[in-house]
This record gives structure tokens, C-alpha cells and sequence, in this order.
């Protein structure tokens, strides 16, 4: 059973693996802390959708497990969709509406009461999230100044990202309590996460578009 | 060993994002076993470590496989991820404290997946040049499906939530999702693109002749979910 996999050509350049020089370009430096944000809330809801149907709304174990799969089924349309949507409207355009969104829909987590509604909030919830997956990696090559360097920061920008994995899923652990079904302080916390995290992508969509209009006037 | 090398390719890493994001896109189910029925004596809070590892982890282990794939370890990457991945979910469906779950299922599943994560997507770029977006884009279906598929043996398994001695069952059936993935891991291999001529054997960009993964990192369709 081993993959016998060709070595690939060894090439002498190799990739490097930290630029800390590319965080001081500002643009650089607002997306890793846009990631940085979205990434705390991101995983947190696919980590307790099942435990807030079974805890507060008293969802039977065998539905719990399938709301997970409802809100990955519902990812497909937006897959489909964040293709032909940002290449109409523009990445950052796109990227800025849908996290505005899932911040929204992770604030409004709080007011869902019944098994009803929360499979219809898990289904809106999906499609805007999974635009934030698809469209962040897609920004990466908008803010480099030379493609050489795309795969550094594309890991740069991950490694941002992980440590708001870091930071958001073991803090939500701690601010939910099973026992008594309180759920909200955890909702709040990923919600304003997102939130500060759009703020940001405003900032860079901000700051994208004026240089695109300093490039084309200096053509 | 027969049939187009690109179709080869494709099936495989489709069933590399099955095993790699689906596993950690279930990861709520077996939040909630642990929770109810595994490790009742844990508080919720610290079995969140497990999910939490295994996503910092995979998302790490991607950007460091990037500089490793560059210089050519193609093969060891995915023989150790693979063997660290179906290592991890075996000895996890034997694991009955916290502390063997946080080891297999956060540390050796998100290590092994993470040395999964280039390979996987740099190997389909590389095969399909005239449609890659479209072939990146069917490749990561395989999370949706990893998902379902990771997912549906604990719905069938929560039938028997009330007999403890069933439970175990949960994560044992789960090692079955490891034969379609072993199958088409072996049976894929890069030199199947020499048959394909427009994919170059030594991976190099013919337009800027540099690696293609370069190249890839440019695709809008780089997954993350």
C-alpha cells in the first residue's frame, strides 16, 4: 500500500518559510489581523451546533448529529456562488459582505429558540460562511507586490489564522456552561469577533481600491 | 494500474480532503459524544482542546509542508501524514481517557493531516492545466463528502446511545472511511502524469519555469472549510 509517488524535480530556490518584513506593509498587516478575528469565531460554530440543538433546545441525540451535515450541505450553493459573485462585484466587495454577514447571523445565534428555526439559521448560516472560505485565499495575490512572493505570505496569513483558532474555540469552551444550556456569552463573543474582523476587511477594501486608483491615474 | 492518470489523481485527493477537512469539519459530533458519553467526568471546556489542536494543527501543518513539498519530499510527506492519520483514527477508536483523545485525535490526526494538505492540492493543480479551477474546485467536494460520511456512522451509531457497551462503536465504525481513502492513496502516483501531456513530469511552470505550487497558491479556489 505505498504511494509510489516521482520525486519532484529539487529545485535550488527554496521557499522561505517567515518574511517579517511583509508585516510592516500595512495592507499586509490588516488582512493577518482580519484572519486573525474571523478565524476565532470560524470553527467555533461547526465545534457546538450539535451540543446547543441537544443542551438548549433539547434536540434528540440522532438530529444533533445531522444538523452538522445540514449546515455543510448547505455550504454548496455558496461554493457555487462565491465564484460568479466575485468575479462581478469584485473579492474584497464580496469578502467584506460576507463577513459582515456571518457576524450578523452569529449575533442573531442568540435569539434562535426552537428546533425550527435553528435549522433554518444553520442553513443561512453555511452559505455565508463558506464565501468567507473560498474568497480569503483569493485576496492574497491582490496585496503582494511580486507573485514570487505569494507563497510565503499565503502561509503567513494562515499562520494568523491558526492562532485565532488558538485563541477562539478553547475561550467559547470556557464561556459555555452545558449544564444549565447557557449559550449566549459564547455566541456574543464569536459574533463581535467577526465583526472586528469586517471592520477590517472594510480598512483593506479601503485601502485596495485607493491604490488601484493611484496605479490607473500613474498609467 | 490502468485508466487516466488524471482521473487517478483527482480520486485522490478527493479522498484526501475527505479524510483531512471532514474529519475536523465533524469534529462537533464528537464534541457532543465526549460530551454525553466518552468522557463525562471532562468538562465541556477542556474537550474543546481536542477540536482546537486538530484545527491549529492542520492549518500549520499546511504552511510548513509548503517549503517541504518545494524541495521534493512528495513521497514522505504523504506516507508519514498518511500513516500518522490512519494511525491516529485506530488507536483513537481504543482511546477511553481525555488524554489519549487530545494525543490521537488532536495531535496525530491534525499532524498527519496537516503534511496532507499541500500535496493534495498542489498535485491536482499540477495535473490539470486547461481546467484547473474546475478540478480544484470538484477535488475540495470531497470535504462536503468526508463530512457526511464521517458524520453518518455516529447517526447510525446514536440508535444505541443507550447500550454503553455499543457506544465504543462510534468511533470504531469510523475506520472503515479509511479504506476508499487507502485505496485510491495507493493507487494514485505522479508519474501517471507523464502519460498526460499537458503536465509537465518535473512540475515546473512552463510559462515562468518555477514550481507549480507557486503557481496554485494564485487559485481563487484554495479551500478552507
Amino acid at each position: 500500500m505505498i504511494p509510489h509517488t516521482k520525486q519532484r524535480a529539487r529545485t535550488s530556490e527554496s521557499r522561505r518559510l517567515f518574511d517579517l518584513k511583509a508585516l510592516s506593509e500595512p495592507m499586509f498587516a490588516i488582512y493577518c489581523l482580519a484572519l486573525f478575528f474571523m478565524w476565532i469565531a470560524y470553527w467555533v460554530p461547526f465545534f457546538i451546533i450539535p451540543s446547543f440543538a441537544r443542551y438548549r433546545l433539547g434536540a434528540s441525540s440522532t438530529l444533533s448529529f445531522y444538523l452538522l451535515a445540514v449546515a455543510h450541505a448547505a455550504t454548496l450553493p455558496g461554493r457555487i456562488l462565491a465564484v460568479y459573485a466575485s468575479t462581478r462585484y469584485g473579492i474584497p466587495q464580496m469578502l467584506l459582505a460576507s463577513s459582515i454577514a456571518t457576524g450578523v447571523m452569529l449575533l442573531a445565534w442568540t435569539a434562535v429558540g426552537t428546533i425550527n428555526a435553528y435549522i433554518v439559521w444553520i442553513s443561512m448560516l453555511g452559505l455565508a460562511m463558506v464565501l468567507l472560505a473560498v474568497l480569503v485565499p483569493a485576496i492574497i495575490p491582490q496585496i503582494c507586490p511580486r507573485k514570487e512572493v505569494v507563497g510565503v505570505r499565503m502561509g503567513m496569513a494562515w499562520a494568523s489564522a491558526s492562532f485565532g483558532v488558538l485563541v477562539g474555540t478553547p475561550v467559547s469552551g470556557k464561556l459555555i456552561n452545558v449544564e444549565t444550556g447557557s449559550f449566549w456569552k459564547a455566541q456574543v463573543f464569536i459574533g463581535v469577533a467577526m465583526l472586528a474582523g469586517s471592520a477590517c476587511v472594510a480598512f483593506l477594501w479601503r485601502a485596495i481600491s485607493r491604490r488601484d486608483k493611484l496605479l490607473a491615474t500613474g498609467l | 494500474m490502468v485508466g487516466d492518470s488524471s482521473e487517478i489523481n483527482k480520486s485522490r485527493c478527493v479522498s484526501d480532503f475527505v479524510e483531512r477537512r471532514g474529519f475536523l469539519s465533524a469534529y462537533g459530533s464528537y464534541q457532543i459524544y465526549y460530551e454525553s458519553a466518552l468522557l463525562k467526568e471532562t468538562s465541556p471546556a477542556t474537550i474543546t482542546w481536542v477540536g482546537t489542536v486538530e484545527g491549529v494543527l492542520v492549518i500549520l501543518g499546511g504552511v510548513a509542508s509548503g517549503p517541504v513539498y518545494d524541495r521534493g519530499f512528495v513521497r514522505e510527506l504523504l506516507l508519514v501524514g498518511s500513516a500518522l492519520v490512519v494511525a491516529g483514527i485506530i488507536l483513537l477508536s481504543l482511546s477511553t481517557k481525555f488524554y489519549q483523545v487530545l494525543l490521537t485525535q488532536g495531535f496525530c490526526v491534525g499532524i498527519g493531516s496537516g503534511m496532507l494538505y499541500t500535496p493534495s492540492i498542489a498535485l491536482v493543480s499540477s495535473c490539470f492545466h486547461k481546467r484547473r479551477a474546475h478540478a480544484i474546485c470538484l477535488a475540495t467536494c470531497g470535504t462536503a463528502f468526508g463530512m457526511s460520511t464521517s458524520v453518518s456512522p455516529p447517526c447510525l451509531a446514536t440508535t444505541y446511545l443507550r447500550s454503553p457497551a455499543v457506544v465504543q462503536n462510534l468511533i470504531y465504525y469510523n475506520r472503515w472511511n479509511l479504506i476508499p481513502y487507502r485505496v485510491c492513496e495507493a493507487s494514485s502516483s505522479d508519474r501517471f502524469c507523464v502519460d498526460d501531456p499537458s503536465a509537465g513530469i518535473d512540475h515546473t511552470c512552463r510559462t515562468c519555469h518555477r514550481n507549480v505550487d507557486h503557481d496554485t497558491t494564485y487559485e481563487a479556489t484554495r479551500p478552507n472549510l
